[in-house]
């Protein structure tokens, strides 16, 4: 199975990267205020204003990935958590329960929580509960969510004016100021990550495919929980060049690339490389994914609060499903996909409730077939081996003829 | 408490107490018509009326009045959501497949279009389903404000109800003019005094007959509904409370199936209260009617006072604390929990409430509900439950 897996020689780069970043976190608790944060919350404004971010969903997924999330679910659902809500949420919730079972000790204590529904509102649930827990103050920005391509404009100065607020809000905890110079400073280096992330995940339109979806999914942990520092632009830049060097000496992510695949909604952490390395026994290499590209847009530094404002709201699990399957579409024709294959994840309801339609309407569109699985991102009671296997074979050998 | 009066014979008082009871069990069956019967008959039983459906409670019903339109609140109907499985996953509320295959069914081909007040994850993408799906209807999607703390929330529910005003007003071809908000507001606040009221004199009624009057009252036309729950409030005055067992306080979502009500009124024991979009948080809290201010801004200010839904952030509502206020304030003796299934923003509270309510020492029960009720397995659950109570 592993024989399948290429690596890359800046895994080394980003197990050190991730390890620095958790160690220091810990650490820095002690000299700086830290906010536990969703990914999609504006985190720019945070690190400008010197406050340390922690993030309870890359915890969770990082736990998913140790195998240990659903144990971790157990305590949460002990505790009256129900075993349909996120697996994420319950895994943390597990980890700060039972601290003996949770890896690295768990996030370092909060001082401040700030939820934003970009991604969904179940963050809004569970960072009320972690607001009680913990007895910390909780800024819940509202992105409204885009039925239309276009938003409208008093949504716009919503979601600005909210901006506004946090700034003031994280002023009165922290007694922090957001220095204009730190401010722009961040963003530029936030949108340089971004940018070469982007670029990064575009060079998987050549074939064979540099990268494939575990790689994706590994790689987009700086970019979701260090973006706005250096590091994560270096850390990058290195990883482009040994992406770029793939492409010109052909070398594919995976041995024998024949089918071109796309990948929709979260991983299946406790499954990431054994569920394509399936796909890879047929010469399945997933090129592209709609959920490593949520930290791909570009940010308008030249009014840089309406700027958050635009590109926050637009994170593509906040569009509608006629806009995500039109991005689908354009994602397939670029990246000459083949098939794709959505995973219906019971953890996340706005990502998942739409796929039925997205998979028709781009079928329709596009010609190429998909997949359904059923299973779910961390808790891997959810994860039918042997019926999600049939499916896969199955799969594939509608592609192949 | 109505004092029997000395003078009249005890004779006299039953053959009163019967004809009271005849002339309410008209306007019963009326609104259990309304509430249970098909939804593909409404056109015929409303021939007058043009409907706009919409499905949770914070849709602004006071808009789609003053446009001309009846607004109906889509429920869960009894037959198996089969036409949603093509559209939604095992994983989604029944509300929401239910309703979909209605609408996939032909049963609601009566309405002239659907609106959704934006509340949970689930609403949010069966409003694009329902666009693709249907696409020649008019199908709105209003923004309804998350943090109800923040000062944004205000000019931010301002601005999506005027737009959803024009949008509308565009669509039905039909001027909203203030003087017809306004006069919407009148008759839904009337609408919501009344509930109010029956409320008050939930003891007089099986809890069967309550909702049944809540719902129909979410379906039929305010106009019809509102005079026929003024008799029947006026009819209740003077009746004697029903013999009572244990008070209980249902905490949830909808409740539309009418079976748990059912089992409660056959056991014995008595709905004190509730927190639910189909009962309490209905009729919560009037919408302000001062002659010089502005329609939108009072419809506004009524969503973010209103007793709150759990997906909405609201930092100066404890929901704990208020159900334990009630649990006081009504005696009731137990809480029950009937959560829909997959339903996430009830499912989080449920945590919390639970142990708000075990550190006070207030016994509680969850009933998950599903599309179809195992009746009697929560007749045996709310059995233990009631036996508890009366221990």
């Amino acid at each position: 199975m592993t024989k399948k897996y290429r690596k890359l020689a800046t895994a080394q780069d980003l197990n050190r990267l991730m390890t620095h970043y958790y160690v220091r976190s810990k650490l820095i608790s002690r000299l700086q205020p830290v906010a536990w944060l969703t990914s999609g919350a504006p985190v720019e404004i945070l690190t400008a204003m010197g406050i340390a971010s922690a993030y309870p969903e890359n915890y969770g997924a990082l736990c998913g990935a140790r195998q240990v999330a659903t144990t971790l679910c157990r305590e949460a659902e002990g505790r009256g958590y129900s075993r349909d809500l996120c697996s994420y949420a319950r895994t943390h919730i597990g980890s700060i329960l039972k601290k003996a079972d949770a890896p690295l000790g768990g996030l370092p204590r909060p001082d401040l929580l700030v939820a934003c529904n970009n991604i969904c509102s179940t963050t809004v649930k569970w960072y009320e509960a972690l607001a009680r827990y913990y007895k910390v103050p909780l800024f819940v920005l509202d992105t409204p969510f885009m039925h239309h391509p276009e938003p409208e404009a008093h949504a716009i100065q919503y979601v600005a004016a909210q901006l506004e607020e946090l700034i003031a809000w994280l002023q009165k905890h922290t007694g922090r100021k957001l220095e204009q110079k730190k401010f722009m400073e961040t963003l530029t280096l936030s949108r340089q990550a971004v940018q070469l992330w982007r670029e990064i995940r575009e060079l998987c339109q050549a074939r064979p495919s540099p990268l494939n979806a575990p790689d994706l999914f590994i790689n987009m942990a700086p970019v979701v929980v260090l973006r706005g520092t250096r590091e994560a632009v270096t850390f990058y830049q290195k990883l482009k060049a040994e992406v770029e060097e793939r492409v010109a000496k052909k070398v594919g992510a995976i041995p024998e690339e024949k089918y071109r695949l796309l990948w929709d909604n979260i991983a299946i952490w406790p499954r990431l490389f054994h569920l394509f390395a399936c796909f890879a026994d047929f010469g399945g290499c997933f090129v592209v994914d709609t959920y490593t590209q949520a930290w791909s847009a570009d940010l308008d530094v030249s009014e840089p609060i309406e700027g958050l404002a635009r590109t926050y709201t637009a994170v593509y699990i906040n569009q509608s499903l006629q806009m995500r399957a039109e991005t689908m579409v354009d994602l397939v024709e670029r990246f000459g996909v083949d098939g794709l294959v959505f995973h219906s994840n019971r953890s996340c309801k706005p990502y998942s409730l739409g796929q039925y339609d997205i998979h028709r309407i781009v079928t329709e569109r596009t010609g190429v077939p998909g997949l359904i699985i059923e299973a779910d991102m961390c808790d891997s009671r959810a994860y039918a081996e042997g019926p999600i296997k049939t499916r896969i074979q199955t799969f594939m050998e509608i592609l192949a003829r | 408490m109505h004092r029997p009066n000395e003078l009249e014979s005890p004779n006299r008082l039953r053959m009163k107490s019967v004809l009271k009871r005849n002339q309410m069990e008209p306007i019963l069956n009326t609104f259990i018509t309304a509430s249970q019967s098909s939804v593909r008959l409404w056109p015929e039983r409303y021939p007058d009326h043009q409907a706009m459906g919409y499905i949770c409670t914070y849709a602004p019903e006071e808009i789609i009045h003053a446009a001309g339109l009846t607004p109906v609140r889509l429920r869960i109907g009894p037959e198996p959501p089969t036409r949603a499985e093509a559209h939604l996953p095992g994983f989604t509320c029944a509300l929401c497949r239910s309703v979909l295959h209605q609408a996939l069914h032909g049963d609601l081909a009566f309405l002239s279009g659907l609106v959704f007040p934006h509340t949970c994850d689930t609403l949010q993408v069966l409003a694009d389903i329902w666009r693709e799906n249907f696409p020649d209807l008019f199908v709105a999607t209003v923004g309804q404000p998350l943090n109800l703390g923040s000062p944004d929330a205000r000019p931010y529910l301002v601005a999506e109800l005027q737009r959803f005003r024009q949008d509308l007003a565009g669509f039905s071809r039909h001027p909203i003019t203030d003087d017809a908000l306004r006069a919407s507001i009148r008759l839904h606040n009337e609408t919501r005094h009344l509930l109010s009221q029956l409320d008050e004199r939930r003891s007089r009624l099986s809890a069967r007959s309550f909702y049944a009057a809540v719902a129909a009252s979410m379906v039929m036309p305010k106009e019809q509904f509102n005079p026929l729950a003024a008799e029947l409030v006026k009819l209740l005055n003077g009746e004697a409370p029903r013999p009572e067992g244990p008070r209980l306080i249902l905490v949830g979502s909808v409740l539309d199936d009418p079976a748990i009500l059912d089992l409660i009124d056959d056991l014995g024991a008595c709905v004190a209260s509730d927190d639910l979009c189909t009962g309490s948080r209905y009729f919560d809290q009037p919408v302000a009617e001062t002659r010089d201010a502005d329609p939108l801004e009072a419809l506004a200010d009524r969503y973010l006072k209103r007793r709150p839904c759990p997906t909405k952030h609201n930092p100066h509502w404890q929901r704990g604390r208020h159900l334990l206020e009630w649990v006081e304030e009504k005696k009731a003796d137990g809480v029950v929990f009937v959560l829909q299934k997959f339903c996430d923003p009830h499912a989080f509270d449920y945590a919390t409430l639970k142990e708000t309510l075990d550190a006070a020492d207030v016994p509680h029960l969850l009933l998950e509900l599903e599309h179809t009720p195992a009746v009697g397995q929560l007749r045996t659950r709310l059995e233990a439950f009631l036996e508890i109570l009366n221990a």
